[in-house]
């Protein structure tokens, strides 16, 4: 991935978060989500969750098989956004209680999966 | 005038005691000798689903399902006929295992051991040295396993006759079934795991409410509410050996922020695709097989026995067509994440409910009105188990 335009222009303020968060497969993201901390998921969504609706707007623009690296970085960050969101509005305070037990599932696959 | 709304009622106990009301014994919960025989009485002798069609949708795929309660694994294959076959995934040879692959693109299968190949139809094509055996290697075929397509599905049936077709094993659920996202899916995304714990336990837990509360208090806050605390359902259905019940849920339910703006991005493709936002039936196929026909998380949970007190669960999420833009994978990503934080935070209390029956602490259990899909689901597996014992001659004190 070059290091010079890991995010669109528009979003490069959140580059940032792409080593962390935009992750190839499901299983992946899911597993990111275990092992961050609080504060990094705090962080994670406070960043991106007030600019998801602009994001998917942008991204909608185009058809899926047609992204650039950046766009898929991109892509993925909304991804992981799915579990970060899950993880800070509804478990809270209870998401490391939940995270133990989390850590028994796998996912095998998913329709998001990026599959050569 | 002020008239309250209508309150929900739950279905009456007196509705439901013809299921039965007495105390359930614990020992089909935990004992292996029990367990040995559900093998025999119902999973290598009922019709099981072990895949779906979207898994080969092409002549040429296969795929291999492990399946323990059924001693094997099962080999499924589209020929170039378009049939799917099942086979045992065994060499008749000498009994070696063929297929070692869980998926894949084959029309030829080589036994590892002596190069026996077999096509996907299951015949041998080439046993090297043919001319050493003395039988007729064209005799030797793949060991051949019923199967039947429903609904998408794909079921199997180890019996040597099955005493029922598939379509009159799901009865009057098959219309219903064939109209779900389940029967038209293309993809699906699926997670995996196993819990230390009985098959039925496992189960049990996706058939009543009564635990939602206690359990999800916050990833389940829309299943209850005001009126109706538990989240029960609204209707059960007992069509033997299959039971369904209609998922109530809480019409005013605050979803988070982040909730609303999932579920809104996700809704258009639902209703585009011509399936109800308010569709809320929950299928139990005996023995081991739920489905949910929620449009906005079309899911599945698979529970395979491995031993009396182990077992798989195996869920997925079937989707029609593949993600038509970045909403949409998005809103099926949130979908799928939803589904696996309630599915882990039932864990520890399957498993704690295993250790506390294995404990020999009791002998029986009880389940209260609102807990008859868990007691249908035992009458329907005790009657087997009893009826196979019967006709091995051996009663049951």
């Amino acid at each position: 991935m070059s290091r010079l335009s890991k995010l669109p222009e528009a979003f490069r303020d959140l580059e940032q978060f792409v080593d962390q968060w935009a992750l190839d497969d499901a299983n992946a993201r899911h597993c990111a989500r275990l092992d961050s901390h609080a504060d990094e998921r705090k962080q994670f969504f406070a960043a991106l969750g007030p600019r998801a609706a602009e994001v998917l707007d942008y991204l909608d623009a185009k058809p899926l098989d047609a992204f650039t690296e950046a766009e898929e970085n991109l892509m993925r960050l909304m991804l992981s956004l799915a579990q970060v969101g899950m993880a800070e509005e509804i478990q809270r305070d209870q998401e490391a209680f939940h995270a133990q037990y989390a850590r028994f599932i796998t996912i095998n696959r998913a329709v998001s999966d990026q599959r050569s | 005038m002020n008239t309250p709304a209508p309150t929900f009622q739950p279905v009456s106990k007196d509705a439901l005691a013809s299921i039965g009301t007495d105390p359930v014994p614990v020992a089909p919960y935990v004992d292996p000798a029990y367990f040995a025989l559900e093998k025999e009485a119902i999973f290598k002798n009922t019709w099981i689903q072990i895949g779906h069609t979207c898994e080969v949708p092409h002549a040429g795929d296969f795929i291999l399902r492990p399946f323990e309660a059924g001693d094997t694994s099962v080999l499924i294959t589209r020929a170039e006929d378009n049939e799917i076959r099942a086979f045992h995934n065994v060499c008749p040879h000498r009994g070696t295992q063929i297929v070692s692959e869980s998926e894949g693109h084959k029309t030829r299968f080589s036994c590892p051991y002596h190069g026996w190949t077999f096509s996907n139809q299951g015949d041998l094509i080439v046993a090297p040295d043919a001319e050493q055996f003395y039988i007729d290697p064209k005799s030797c075929q793949l060991p051949h396993i019923h199967v039947g397509v429903a609904a998408g599905f794909i079921f199997i049936n180890l019996a040597d006759e099955p005493e029922q077709t598939l379509e009159e094993y799901l009865g009057d659920l098959l219309p219903q079934l064939e109209r779900l996202p389940h029967a038209h899916a293309t993809h699906f995304t699926e997670y995996v795991y196993e819990v230390n714990a009985n098959w039925k336990l496992t189960y049990d837990n996706f058939q009543e409410n009564y635990h939602l509360r206690f359990i999800h208090p916050r990833s389940g806050a829309a299943a209850g509410g005001p009126e109706n605390p538990f989240g029960y359902p609204t209707e059960y259905g007992f069509h033997d050996p299959h039971r369904t019940q209609r998922i109530w849920s809480n019409p005013n339910a605050k979803a988070s922020d982040f909730q609303a703006f999932a579920f809104g991005k996700g809704a258009r493709f639902v209703l585009e695709q011509g399936y109800s936002l308010e569709e809320k039936q929950y299928f139990g196929i005996f023995p081991n097989l739920f489905i949910l026909s929620t449009a906005m998380t079309p899911f599945s949970q698979w529970i395979l026995p491995i031993t009396a007190d182990r077992t798989r669960s195996i869920i997925r999420l079937y989707w029609v067509g593949a993600d038509q833009n970045a909403s949409h994978r998005f809103a099926r990503e949130f979908a799928m994440v939803s589904a696996l934080d309630i599915h882990s935070e039932d864990r520890a209390v399957i498993e704690a409910g295993h250790r506390g029956l294995a404990s020999g602490a009791l002998s029986h259990i009880h389940f209260q009105a609102q807990e008859v899909l868990c007691r249908h689901l035992f009458n329907q597996v005790d009657r087997r188990v009893r009826n196979y014992q019967a006709g091995l001659g051996v009663g049951r004190s």
